[in-house]
């Protein structure tokens, strides 16, 4: 069993390291004044129409054009997870419930604060605009303190594994802009850390939440997050990131895209390692996980 | 000849994990109190864009169209209407 002093010890080492990779957000990344229209922004194998009849049907052009507007959906994906997982961090620094994890959530906010900023700088320069999140916002939701918990450091340590799969993947691919490479490079760098605080985390907090919630409320909390990880995967399909594409109907091309099996063998495959993690430790709802 | 509204059920009823399939839907009630929570709206957005071929304005992605079936309904009017 994890306990909290372990939790904290941890958090106290990825801070040190944190301050020990520090680095100038300003003068990080050179911000060329446009990027080619005929490269790749995103890795195609990463695009929502791969593997689908769909993409088999596009031009080259046209899934140049689809990898640039996803590219842009996918860093403004960030940015909306970012600002809601930096409030409830926020909510919980410098409480009684974790008096020694301030100071690394202190590094967390500030790390994710300016994670925030290139990804929203690169979708207003390169793609002049954050697509809008389609979430609708909702109250928090009641019960033990435990279980909200569980329920909120799940749904960011999901978030974070799963963007880090593509952010691992585009920080090599030599076909895409170097500024492109470098901010999904630099994210993947500070993110390893916050995935390992959110793992030791989400350990200590579900033994906390079977020892003293009740095991109905933990079965809720798992099919939620369970269920997240589904609404996650399906928020990459934007019909108005197809439209800015230039592809046509595009409300009709999400449904033909999300309906084809290959689109749920690579949502598999991307939250495969997230899945196994999140059985390992025990957290109850798997069956609510809608591929 | 589908109405509004029974196209709207067949999009919202399977997003009520509090209701009954045979009890029928009160347009009044609360989304929270049919079981619909914030993971199922996003599921219910997807559901009525692709049922009535509309793609919802971020002006209506709001706290208070989701807050019952009727104001959704409301919300749906004017856009299939329009």
């Amino acid at each position: 069993m994890k306990s909290w002093g372990h939790v904290e010890a941890v958090a106290g080492r990825l801070s040190t390291l944190a301050r020990q990779q520090r680095y100038n957000v300003h003068e990080e990344f050179r911000w060329p004044q446009s990027l080619p229209s005929d490269a790749y922004w995103m890795s195609p194998e990463l695009t929502t129409c791969y593997g689908t009849s769909v993409w088999d049907r596009l031009s080259e052009p046209e899934r140049l054009r689809l990898s640039q507007a996803e590219a842009v959906n996918f860093f403004s994906l960030n940015v909306h997870l970012i600002r809601g997982l930096i409030g409830e961090v926020a909510d919980r620094i410098y409480t009684t419930r974790y008096p020694g994890l301030s100071e690394f959530f202190h590094d967390f906010i500030h790390e994710e604060n300016e994670h925030m900023w290139f990804f929203a700088r690169f979708c207003e320069l390169y793609g002049g605009k954050v697509y809008p999140t389609r979430a609708v916002s909702s109250h928090a939701s009641a019960g033990h303190e435990a279980i909200q918990d569980v329920v909120v450091f799940g749904r960011i340590l999901i978030a974070e594994e799963l963007c880090d799969v593509f952010n691992a993947r585009m920080a090599t691919d030599d076909r895409l802009p170097e500024i492109a490479r470098r901010i999904n490079a630099v994210h993947h760098q500070d993110e390893s850390r916050h995935i390992a605080f959110g793992r030791q985390m989400m350990t200590a907090l579900l033994q906390e939440a079977r020892e003293q919630a009740a095991p109905s409320e933990l079965e809720a909390a798992g099919a939620y997050l369970f269920r997240y990880i589904s609404a996650c995967v399906r928020s990459f399909y934007n019909p108005s990131a197809y439209a800015d594409a230039g592809l046509p109907t595009p409300l009709e091309l999400r449904g033909e895209v999300l309906n084809h099996p290959y689109r749920s063998t690579f949502h598999r495959e991307i939250l495969g390692r997230t899945c196994k993690f999140l059985a390992r430790i025990g957290l109850p709802g798997e069956e609510a996980l809608v591929w | 000849m589908t109405t509004l509204l029974q196209r709207f059920e067949s999009a919202f009823r399977p997003r009520c994990r509090r209701l009954d399939p045979t009890e029928p839907l009160d347009l009044d009630a609360s989304l929270v109190s049919l079981g619909v929570d914030s993971m199922e709206v996003v599921e219910l957005i997807i559901a009525l864009e692709d049922e009535f071929a509309i793609q919802l304005p971020q002006s209506l992605l709001t706290p208070e169209t989701f807050a019952t079936p009727s104001t959704i309904l409301k919300a749906l009017g004017s856009l299939v209407s329009a």
